[in-house]
């Protein structure tokens, strides 16, 4: 008898133990209030597959209970030194419970006057899926010298997030650019520089690394865009110097002295221009390809005596027609952003794979607008040719390097605003008719963990499967490949009609 | 027997811990400092998690604890004292398993002798000894193993092991292991047995990239001045690794051929006791500082003075003294002006133009630190921050706390509340730099109170309100909007011009600043305008009181130059009246892209 109730009591405080949202009673008459949670996801919008949204009261020393309650989910989690851990599992339950509606948050806190209070707001959870993986790049934002950084790829629907290549392992290499074809994980490029340098474009577990020369000379590639039928890459190549701000709200300038485009061809190894896309009178850089592949778009800029004139650099958003059969470019270029009229510079021009918007980070001058705290991200809808102005998606610091999720409705960017300093990927989603809700913070295990990292996350670009190439094998072929040396072509027709292929 | 032994091995060990601690006491403990604000870790369970399960991240952890606590000088000294005697202790049991011979006492040093020294390199870090700690310690119980199966079973198991704890120390190990019972046992059978712990050895050595470790250990046969160019320490601690392994392979091989020598004659133990000595003494002499370690050292020392705010042991350390480098002109001045003495006494200190006040950045972390604390005293915020983030981009360990607290200063001064708050978070997590942590955290609440600070004071408004690109700004211009007022600024300015020997632009520039004011300037600047009104008769006569004493010196230093001119003066006289004043650099001193004898 006495054990049977003494197995009672153990299973019953296992149960207990196993269940600390069950065990949680509600304070019956908190009173409506005001409290700032970080990070701040009151009124958001996420996919049914994004991480817990952990979050954290704003002193560790506050003790709270937030119920996150859907149809026919009801789950209460405690805090621990002022942090909400959501458990995974009941996390992905309420989520796929609240597809197409809404999580109903309530935290309750306990504040220094020891009354319970409350505070409500929701979570909108989109029926639209979103791109599982998310790659960026994570470094220390240096001004010249670089130290620790690495390209890592984070699965948005839990925590885990896995080096593609880390620059421990390649003698402090400089990596960046990472670049998806169709935000396919298996096919993608990224540059390496200073140690085992050049372009390694990636299929599946096969690398390929290549160096383009001109005239003998190393003719380094910067920003790069897939065509949509893989077989292309278009690059800028850009003379990039940097200088710092004596006293301007702004750090850093970053201003090229000269740029123009370059078309990769990936099966041939033929790498091009043509004088439209690399006049000496002007900065041409940010290609793009449409979804359709019949496009080029990029950003164009009149050149100016640099460093003196950096101010007056604006630059404008061009198209010019491309035939993916041939390789070649059409006769004309359109202006679609003009910014001499405008008064303001864009950079970072991204259609959505659905054709249907044109995502741009726009600046009062310049190109390098991660370092513009008045850069903000604008919308253009490529039907009816208006601009939004995202006032929902922009703060007041910088809102910069963008790209779209696969379906076209959700998209990541990096902004400042947290501190000023570090940029960080914050997701909005983009509904049938282009609205824009609030963006949301890349959620991490711990509330903190934004506050401790001296990380920037650069370039956050979604995917939809995973990179299969594994990073020891990545960093094997770093140094045992040879580098494919590419002599780029400069074709003197405007257009490049002569067809290369011959 | 036995008594007699014991005594001498405590003999040893206290003279070895003596030895070895004020060895470091004399030329470590400025490098050690230097380490430790060449790294940033928070030690957390969130943060040390992710590296425990890395191969080497115990060491690597426990590294970095112990470097953490290195703002105690004597800490460093002890525990790394300790470590090498505890080491020489291990070296010292295995060789007698193979025999015991007293002259092991002095064979057992000659390792630790290498890793003494090696540990007062910058680039070496304590986590390489804590390693060979750990790998003298899982040999010794091969000492007490006697069958064959059980040293097969455990040199497989304890390589893995330390594969976990210390990386590819794992492999190293394994070497060893594989021929020390070699030289224990006698039994043919058994010889060999070490030789299975090289069965995992082998895949760690040639496969570590695809099991988490960053860098493989042919890295550490590199040439040493590549090594020590390296952001990672991990480079050069394999160098070391390798090095010791060497060394300890070597003197159990001598341990084990001395030990089927003849020894029972006492003259044959006295000599081989006496060799063991004299390659110990060898040893020891090539322990001793190279000239460019003690370079490093008087470098570590002025960067420790300076962090600790000792401005007179820097000033005095240069009374005197020919000067040769510009890093140490840079604390020199950087020490006079931050006890407000710069325009008073930099001219009796051997300058060598206007390098000496701001030298050229190199792109280390060295020149980067001392660049950020000279901005940040002039009032260039700007700059300053530029090369805080320089510093804690090339630190050693992925961030340097003295730069972080000049982030968060700058912050501060600057209004950025958000990102000041941000690093002193960062901070408040690191036990040394908490308290510091919460008193700024006060300014974010009560900027006001920044006027209190003997830091911060004044410095919360930009003096050049027009922006500039600082690259396109000449080097004079960023000083060109100080008063006297901001008095650390002014002076860096007028001695720029002074140091390059420009006195029309000194002249402007004085003029310019203290428009409207009535200012007693100090000594250098007084001597300075006494030649300029030399040069240039329509200064103003009477704009500055220049002190009785100063204008009579400078007639009677252009008496003695008039005998100068006429042949007849003696410079050492001249030098040895004058040599403090400007008047004598002016005329005198001679340095690269300047033009001399600009005088009357």
């Amino acid at each position: 008898m006495k054990r049977t109730k003494g197995y009672k009591i153990i299973a019953l405080s296992g149960l207990l133990l196993l269940c600390p949202g069950c065990s949680e009673d509600l304070p019956a008459d908190a009173e409506i209030a005001e409290v700032a949670l970080f990070p701040d996801y009151e009124e958001v919008t996420v996919p049914a597959n994004i991480a817990p949204l952990n979050f954290k009261l704003p002193d560790e020393q506050m003790r709270g209970i937030t119920r996150l309650k859907t149809i026919h989910k009801d789950i209460r989690i405690p805090s621990r030194s002022g942090v909400f851990n959501i458990p995974m599992d009941e996390w992905k339950e309420a989520a796929e419970d609240a597809k197409g509606d809404k999580i109903d948050v309530f935290v309750y806190f306990k504040d220094s006057s020891n009354a319970w209070k409350l505070k409500r707001f929701h979570i909108f959870v989109s029926k639209d899926t979103m791109d599982n993986y998310l790659t960026y790049r994570r470094i220390f934002p240096g001004y010249r010298m670089w130290g620790e950084m690495g390209i890592y790829q984070r699965t948005v629907d839990n925590f885990v997030e896995n080096p593609v290549i880390n620059n421990r392992r390649t003698g402090n290499s400089c990596v960046n650019c990472h670049s998806f074809c169709r935000q396919d994980g298996s096919r993608m490029l990224f540059h390496q520089r200073s140690n085992y340098g050049g372009t390694y474009l990636v299929d599946g577990s096969d690398v390929d690394k290549i160096s383009v020369t001109d005239q003998g000379k190393a003719f380094g590639l910067a920003y790069p865009y897939w065509h949509p039928s893989g077989k292309y890459i278009a690059f800028s190549h850009n003379d990039t110097r940097q200088d710092f701000h004596y006293s301007d709200r702004n750090r850093i300038e970053v201003y090229d002295k000269s740029s123009d485009l370059v078309i990769y061809h990936v099966e041939e190894h033929r790498a091009f221009t043509v004088p439209l896309l690399s006049s000496p009178a002007s900065y041409e850089t940010f290609p793009a390809f449409t979804p359709d592949g019949k496009s080029l778009i990029f950003c164009s800029a009149d050149s100016v005596n640099m460093p003196d004139e950096y101010r007056k650099v604006r630059y404008h958003l061009l198209r010019i027609a491309f035939d993916p059969e041939k390789g070649t470019f059409g006769q004309q270029v359109d202006t679609l952003y003009n910014a001499r009229k405008e008064g303001r510079s864009i950079s970072f021009p991204r259609v959505s794979p659905d054709g249907k918007r044109l995502l741009y980070a726009v600046s009062d001058y310049g190109n390098f607008s991660i370092w513009h705290r008045d850069a903000d991200l604008r919308m253009l809808d490529l039907r009816t040719g208006e601009t939004d102005s995202l006032s929902v998606v922009n703060s007041d610091d910088v809102e910069s390097y963008h790209s779209w999720s696969s379906n076209g409705r959700w998209f990541v960017f990096a902004s400042r605003r947290l501190d000023g300093q570090f940029t960080r990927p914050f997701i909005a989603h983009v509904d049938e008719e282009g609205k824009c809700s609030k963006p949301f913070l890349l959620p991490q295990y711990s509330p903190d963990y934004y506050e401790q990292s001296l990380f920037s996350f650069n370039i956050p670009e979604f995917s939809r499967t995973a990179i299969r190439i594994s990073e020891a094998e990545v960093v094997e072929q770093a140094k045992e490949k040879p580098v494919r040396e590419i002599r780029l072509e400069r074709q003197d027709n405007p257009s490049g009609l002569h067809d290369f292929r011959k | 027997m036995e008594k007699k032994t014991k005594w001498k091995e405590g003999l040893s060990v206290i003279v070895l811990t003596i030895l070895v601690f004020y060895y470091f006491l004399i030329l470590g403990v400025f490098t050690f400092r230097q380490q430790e604000e060449a790294q940033l870790f928070v030690p957390a369970w969130s943060n040390v998690k992710a590296v425990l399960c890395e191969p080497g991240g115990f060491c690597a952890v426990a590294g970095q604890y112990l470097i953490l606590h290195y703002t105690n000088p004597l800490f460093a000294v002890t525990a790394n004292t300790l470590l090498l005697v505890a080491i020489a202790w291990g070296i010292y049991r295995l060789l007698e398993r193979v025999s015991g011979r007293s002259y092991h006492l002095f064979l057992a040093c000659l390792p630790v002798f290498y890793l003494m020294k090696e540990s007062i390199q910058y680039v070496y870090v304590i986590d390489g000894t804590i390693a060979i700690a750990l790998m003298l310690a899982f040999l010794y119980p091969l000492t007490c193993l006697k069958t064959a199966k059980r040293i097969a079973a455990y040199g497989i198991v304890s390589t893995c092991v330390l594969f976990l704890l210390a990386g590819q120390m794992a492999v190293l190990y394994a070497a060893t292991y594989a021929l020390s019972p070699a030289c224990f046992y006698g039994d043919r059978h058994v010889r060999w047995q070490g030789a299975w712990s090289l069965l995992p050895a082998i895949p760690f050595y040639l496969f570590s990239g695809r099991m988490g470790v960053p860098v493989p250990l042919s890295e550490g046969f590199r040439p040493v001045q590549f090594l020590e160019t390296q952001l990672q320490p991990i480079y050069y601690i394999y160098h070391v690794w390798i090095g010791f392994t060497a060394c300890l392979l070597f003197m159990l091989a001598v341990a084990f051929l001395l030990s089927k020598a003849a020894c029972r004659k006492r003259w044959t133990k006295a000599i081989i006791s006496l060799s063991c000595l004299l390659l110990l003494a060898a040893q020891g002499i090539n322990c001793m500082p190279k000239r460019i370690d003690i370079r490093n050292y008087l470098l570590n020392e002025l960067a420790y003075f300076a962090r600790e705010k000792r401005w007179d042991a820097i000033i005095d350390r240069f009374q005197g003294r020919q000067m040769s480098e510009y890093v140490s002109l840079n604390y020199l001045n950087y020490a006079l002006s931050q006890k407000g003495e710069l325009a008073e006494r930099m001219f009796a200190f051997d300058q060598r133009g206007p390098k000496s006040l701001v030298m050229p950045w190199t792109q280390t972390f060295f020149d980067s630190k001392l660049l950020c604390d000279i901005h940040f005293h002039i009032g260039d915020l700007s700059l300053a921050e530029g090369y805080a983030f320089e510093a804690m981009a090339l630190a050693q360990r992925e961030g340097c706390l003295p730069a972080l607290q000049r982030l968060v200063q700058i912050n501060l001064l600057k209004g950025e509340y958000a990102l000041a708050r941000k690093y002193i978070h960062v901070l408040s997590e690191v036990p040394a730099y908490a308290d510091w942590a919460g008193r700024q955290s006060d300014y974010i609440l009560h900027p006001e109170r920044m006027d209190e600070d003997p830091e911060l004071r004044n410095r919360r408004r930009p003096y050049l309100t027009q922006d500039k690109l600082l690259l396109q700004m000449p080097a004079d211009s960023l000083w060109q909007a100080y008063t006297p007022e901001q008095k650390s600024g002014w002076e860096y300015g007028g001695c720029y011009y002074l140091t390059d020997k420009k006195i029309g632009p000194f002249k402007d520039f004085i003029l310019r600043s203290c428009a409207g004011r009535t200012v007693e300037l100090p000594r250098h600047f007084q001597e300075a305008w006494l030649l300029a009104a030399d040069l240039d008769a329509t200064l103003p006569p009477g704009r500055f009181v220049i002190r009785k004493e100063v204008k009579d010196r400078y007639r009677r230093f252009r008496q003695a130059m008039q005998g100068q001119s006429a042949g007849k003066a003696d410079t050492d006289a001249i030098y040895r009246s004058f040599g403090d004043t400007y008047w004598f650099y002016f005329y005198f001193k001679l340095f690269k892209s300047n033009e001399t004898n600009k005088g009357i």
